[in-house]
Formats: C-alpha cells, structure tokens, sequence
C-alpha cells in the first residue's frame, strides 16, 4: 500500500524541468503556432516529455542491466558508459537546435513592443534602458503584475511537489 | 467509416495538428523528448555513480543541493538574456553545456570536478 501511494506521488505531472531550455522552447512554440494549434501542440509537447523521461529511465535500465549481468563489466565503468550516451544525446539535441530556422528569435516583436513601451511610460523606459538587466527584461507594464502572481503561483506547486515525493519516498522505504 | 473515425481521431488527439505545424515546432518537440530522454538516465545512475565512486553521504547532499542552485541560477540567467542574446544561441550553449558535462561524467572520477561539471553544466538531478 505505502508502495503503491508513494509511487502514485512520485508520478505527479508536475511537467518541472531543470535547465535553461524549456522556458526558451515554450515562449518560442507560443510565438510560431497560431492560436488554434497552440493548445495541441503544447500539449504533446508536454507528453512528448514525460514519454521521453519514462523511456530514459527504462532505457537505463535496461542497459545498466546487460552492462552489468549480460557482460560483466564493473559499476562505475557501467555508469560512465550511460553518462557517454547522456553526452551524446546532448549532441543530437545540439544538431536540432542547429536546425532552427530565425523564425524563432523575437525580432520580429521587439520593435512594435519598444513603441508599446515608449508611448506608455516614456521616462520609465528612458531609465531602464540604461540598465543592462530592464534592457533584457522586457516586461509590458500590464503583464507585470500577472508574471508576478504566476511566479508566486508556480513556486508554491514546485515546492510542494519537491516536498512530498522525497518525504514519502523515504518514509516508505526506510520502514 | 473506419476513414472518418480515423480522421476524427487524428483531430481530437492533436496529432493532425502536430503533423502540420511548422518544422520549427516539430524540433522544438524532438528535442524535448530528446533531452528527456538524456534527463531520466542520468536521474537515474547520479546518485549511484556518486556512491560507487565512495564518495559520503553528506558530499552527496552537498552535490545535489548545489547542482540544483547551479542549474537553478543558470537558467534564471539564460532565460533573461535568452532574448537579447538570441534564443538559438541560448539554446546552443545549453546544448554545448549538456554535452560537456555528461562527457566529464564519463571521463572523469574525482568528486570536485564533477562538482563543477554539475553546477555550470547541464545535468539533471531529479
């Protein structure tokens, strides 16, 4: 039963991933797919993840377990062989991101957001065009407060997933 | 009717959609699967390969905890510059960044080198 629950936990969709990489790839998926499309795309966008995560744990596994039963090889030689296949999934991953075209970059809004920003707050734009961090965060003035109230939002479910796997993965383990 | 349920099902699921979408969209897809894919099987061996190396249990906390505070710290960073610098250099460097730290993994054994190659690179540890 604790088993079964800690397992159910462990598999909440939180959709959470680490890295510079998801942030970057959603606005640029909003900003390339209309708005009819958007919703499909994002969500096997979101599948496309989590099947790719059971498949690199199965995998794992099953690769750890040939190194180690089918040919004998020792441990860390084992783990090193699987970090070798994180290396090179890494390049493919490369080889995509090399594949985009410039339709991704945010050039083409940045100049009708400029005249949006400049025409509201002229001398608060003024000001923080100076400054290199307001330079690179260009925030409209009425999306700040939703930003804000979403941050607040999403790391509130961020803490509370990363609380309660751990803390019952443990409990039930150690019992 | 067997080609209409076909067709209805394609729709409903989205996939009519994703067959459609722009190549851009579509790689934007593979690479997240791909990466992924790379995130389950280095979740999987971290703390293993970190044990197998004799390394303690409270250096192991040490090293998970600042991996998270590195990968945290630069995502924040490359996200806010992302489109300043240009997303596809962002992207390119984190790519660069994923590759380089699971080949120091693989090459190397000593704790406070994978240390680095942690928090700068990129390695998952959930």
């Amino acid at each position: 039963m604790r088993h079964a629950l800690s397992f159910l936990l462990i598999h909440i969709p939180s959709g959470n991933e680490i890295g510079p990489f998801r942030a970057i790839e959603e606005s640029t998926l909003a900003q390339i797919t209309t708005e009819e499309s958007r919703g499909d795309i994002y969500a096997w966008y979101s599948l496309l993840g989590a099947l790719g995560s059971a498949l690199g744990l199965g995998i794992c596994g099953w690769v750890l377990d040939f190194l180690l039963n089918g040919l004998g090889w020792n441990t860390i030689k084992a783990y090193k062989a699987i970090f070798w296949g994180y290396s090179a999934l890494g390049g493919i991953m490369l080889c995509f991101v090399l594949a985009l075209s410039t339709e991704c970059e945010i050039a083409k809004y940045s100049s009708a957001m400029k005249d949006s920003d400049a025409s509201s707050d002229d001398e608060s734009s003024q000001k923080r065009k100076s400054l290199p961090f307001w330079k690179a965060v260009k925030f409209s003035h009425k999306s700040r407060i939703i930003v804000i109230k979403l941050c607040i939002l999403f790391a509130l479910d961020s803490f509370a997933c990363s609380l309660a796997p751990l803390f019952v993965l443990n409990s039930s383990l150690l019992q | 009717m067997f080609k209409s349920f076909c067709a209805k099902a394609l729709n409903e699921s989205g996939l009519a959609t994703l067959w459609f979408s722009s190549f851009n969209a579509k790689l934007l897809c593979a690479q997240r699967f791909i990466r992924l894919v790379a995130y389950g099987s280095s979740t999987l061996i971290l703390v293993s390969y970190l044990s197998a190396l004799e390394i303690s249990k409270a250096k192991i906390g040490l090293f998970m905890t600042l991996t998270l505070v590195g990968d945290t710290g630069l995502s924040f960073i490359f996200t806010i510059f992302a489109d300043s610098l240009g997303r596809k250099a962002v992207l390119i460097s984190g790519a660069v960044l994923m590759s380089a730290a699971g080949a120091i993994f693989a090459l190397c054994g000593n704790y406070w080198v994978l240390l680095v190659a942690a928090v700068i690179g990129v390695i998952s540890p959930k």
